[in-house]
């Protein structure tokens, strides 16, 4: 059982964070901004749980040559760290995008396989709330 | 009642509450562990930064304790960052080598291990933690290390002892907690020790570090194990064997052979015994240097087999101090004897020959000294030493080709210390009348030098035209011994002869690459003679 809770722990995090890298992306290449932009985006998108996530993530991006940053004066506070996408950042967004259709009419095919069979069950047992329903 | 203090990060100053200021010390701290990239690092410190902007710019007049959990809270705990840290590292190997990702994943998990460094551990001293900064570095257990080094330090003759004060000079001491968490590479886990703090900072924070401390300690002796105990109490007991059977006596045999070369060589006999009130002191610091560490290494070692207690700091101090000063000292002795033969000088005085006769030869002999003898059982007479004497080292230089015979020879405990370094060499000159030059030379320091040389005795003179040399020069009662040397020079004009009589035959020993004996000795003279062009040998 140790075992599973583990294996749930890591996929989990490796779904979460393929998909974070993507969403900074894809958050950047609507304009330059800096991390607390993208941090209030993920947030209303409850992606993130902690905010120092993001900075690996952000300097990972980086390092990988998918996002240049420049330094710009605040009035109110530190100085800001403004995050642009590269050439090669958009490259890689371009081909992220087209994977993630693909992953999600994947994960869409298989789960209305999924659901036909589980609406076969319950038709079979009507008192149970069909799920389909709610979507 | 706290105080407030201002506080900077990257540049952003701010006001903050004593007790939030702790907690987010030690907050960045945990975090400086888990995140070993700077980068990553500091764009955290700066978003605790903007956020604390915020709540400055909406009028709390300063940051307080629940503010920084908030902020805390907001960005992520260290486990919680250290796991996103893992999981980026683990990712960047897949990348590269994939094959590679199992072992690197195991690595990270464990820990941060590459954000271990060698400090020196000022917790566990003996000397300056540096035999226990490298055991904690390498999980080892100190005193393993501290007696290896001990052994090594006397097996190399000291190298190690001035290895260890270089490393002691580069390597610096873990002093804030973060340090002393990198010197044992610990995860110690800070957010269990933060719960603690909300309760109490201080006292919490001193207490948690102690706990933290107490929980590294046994890790040290588990890296051992049972076995590895057990190896070194048996290597703790060797060694003890080993001191006591032969370190010690081989102590005892050195210092009591520094006794002898003191008697036998003279620079260090005349610089410890004569008018030297230092004797004593010097004797008592090189006991000192030797058996301090000496002393802490059994002590070290008898710990380990009997697993006594840290020797107390009243018995550790005043012998650490008195080491010190020791070495000090004997270090500025060191340089005194060093300056007292630093410098070299020549005296010299010349006598002509006045009462020339038509035969043109110059007689050389010797004469004998009185040497009176102090020993207060009387000690050899002199005809006793005569022995030696006629080792007498007296030089002959012909033509710049020069041969020596026989040996050194002191004669310390008399009042008239000698010595036998005295060379004859035989010149030309272009003076009507033979004269003689004596160069007596003396080394010194660079003030007293010139003084030494000019305090040797030796009284060459003229009797008709024999030349009488003595055969020893006297320094003085208690004059130093400083290297003294005599050489005599016996200037011919050209027409001249020298026999030198067989009271000297000992020194000519090569004549122009020539061995002569007694038997190449025409009528028990060697004979030189003076030409325009130089001086060269009568061979018979």
């Amino acid at each position: 059982m140790y075992v599973c809770a583990m294996d749930l722990e890591n996929t989990q995090s490796q779904m979460r964070k393929g998909i974070l890298e993507y969403c900074i992306l894809q958050i950047i290449s609507q304009g330059s901004c800096y991390s607390s932009d993208i941090l209030d985006r993920l947030k209303q998108a409850k992606l993130l749980v902690v905010e120092g996530t993001l900075y690996p993530l952000l300097t990972r991006l980086k390092n990988g040559g998918l996002l240049s940053y420049r330094w710009e004066e605040s009035k109110s506070g530190p100085p800001r760290k403004y995050f642009e996408i590269t050439e090669t950042g958009a490259v890689f967004l371009a081909s992220l995008r087209s994977t993630w259709s693909e992953l999600q009419f994947a994960v869409n095919h298989v789960f209305s396989i999924t659901t036909n069979q589980e609406l076969n069950h319950t038709e079979n047992n009507p008192s149970q709330p069909n799920p389909t329903q709610s979507l | 009642m706290n105080r407030i203090i201002s506080a900077n990060i990257n540049g952003f100053v701010f006001q903050i509450d004593e007790v939030a200021y702790d907690r987010l010390k030690q907050y960045l701290e945990s975090l400086r562990i888990r995140i070993t990239e700077k980068e990553v690092y500091d764009d955290i410190e700066n978003r605790i930064a903007e956020l604390f902007s915020h709540f400055l710019n909406s009028g709390t007049p300063a940051i307080f304790l629940n503010q920084v959990e908030e902020v805390i809270a907001q960005v992520g705990s260290a486990e919680e960052l250290g796991d996103a840290m893992d999981s980026v590292d683990r990712e960047g190997s897949t990348e590269g080598e994939g094959a590679a990702s199992a072992s690197n994943s195991s690595k990270a998990g464990s820990g941060g291990e590459h954000a271990k460094r060698l400090y020196r551990n000022e917790d566990d001293v003996v000397v300056y933690g540096v035999c226990s900064g490298i055991a904690s570095y390498f999980g080892w257990d100190p005193v393993f290390v501290r007696a290896v080094s001990g052994i090594l330090a006397v097996a190399s003759f000291g190298t190690v002892i001035l290895v260890y004060i270089f490393l002691m000079i580069i390597i610096p001491a873990a002093s804030t907690p973060a340090e002393k968490l990198q010197m044992r590479g610990e995860p110690v886990n800070f957010d269990n020790l933060a719960k603690v703090v909300d309760h109490n900072v201080r006292s919490a924070y001193e207490s948690a570090y102690a706990k933290a401390m107490e929980s590294v300690k046994p890790r040290a002796k588990r890296g051992l194990g049972k076995t590895g105990r057990l190896v070194v109490k048996v290597l703790a007991a060797f060694t003890l064997v080993a001191l006591f059977s032969i370190i010690v006596p081989g102590v005892i045999g050195a210092v009591l052979s520094v006794g002898m070369i003191a008697f036998v060589f003279d620079a260090f006999y005349d610089y410890f015994l004569l008018g030297y009130t230092y004797l004593f002191w010097t004797i008592l610091a090189i006991c000192v240097v030797v058996l301090v560490p000496l002393i802490q290494m059994i002590y070290g070692l008898i710990r380990i087999l009997v697993n006594g207690k840290k020797m107390s700091p009243f018995l550790r101090w005043p012998l650490n101090v008195a080491f010190w000063i020791a070495l000090i000292f004997l270090t500025f002795k060191s340089v005194e004897v060093g300056r007292g033969f630093s410098s070299s000088a020549s005296v010299n005085f010349a006598k002509t020959c006045e009462q020339v006769d038509s035969a043109k030869t110059i007689l050389v002999r010797t004469e004998t000294v009185p040497l009176k003898w102090e020993g207060e059982l009387g000690g050899p007479g002199r005809e006793e030493l005569d022995a030696s004497i006629k080792d007498i080292d007296i030089e002959v230089t012909l033509n710049g080709r020069s041969g020596y015979h026989g040996e050194h020879a002191f004669y310390d405990l008399m009042v008239n210390r000698a010595s036998n370094d005295v060379s004859l060499t035989i010149a030309n000159t272009l003076e009507t009348k033979p004269f003689v030059t004596v160069f007596k030379r003396s080394r010194g320091s660079r003030l007293n030098a010139v003084s030494n040389a000019a305090g040797l005795r030796y009284d060459v003179r003229w009797d008709s035209t024999t030349l009488i040399l003595p055969d020893v020069l006297i320094l003085g009662k208690n004059a130093p011994w400083r290297n003294p040397s005599v050489e005599v020079v016996l200037n011919l004009p050209a027409g001249y002869q020298a026999n030198i009589d067989r009271s000297c035959r000992d020194l000519i020993s090569y004549v122009n690459d020539q061995y002569l004996g007694l038997d190449d000795m025409e009528n028990g003279y060697a004979r030189v003679k003076s030409t325009e062009s130089g001086v060269e040998m009568i061979l018979p």
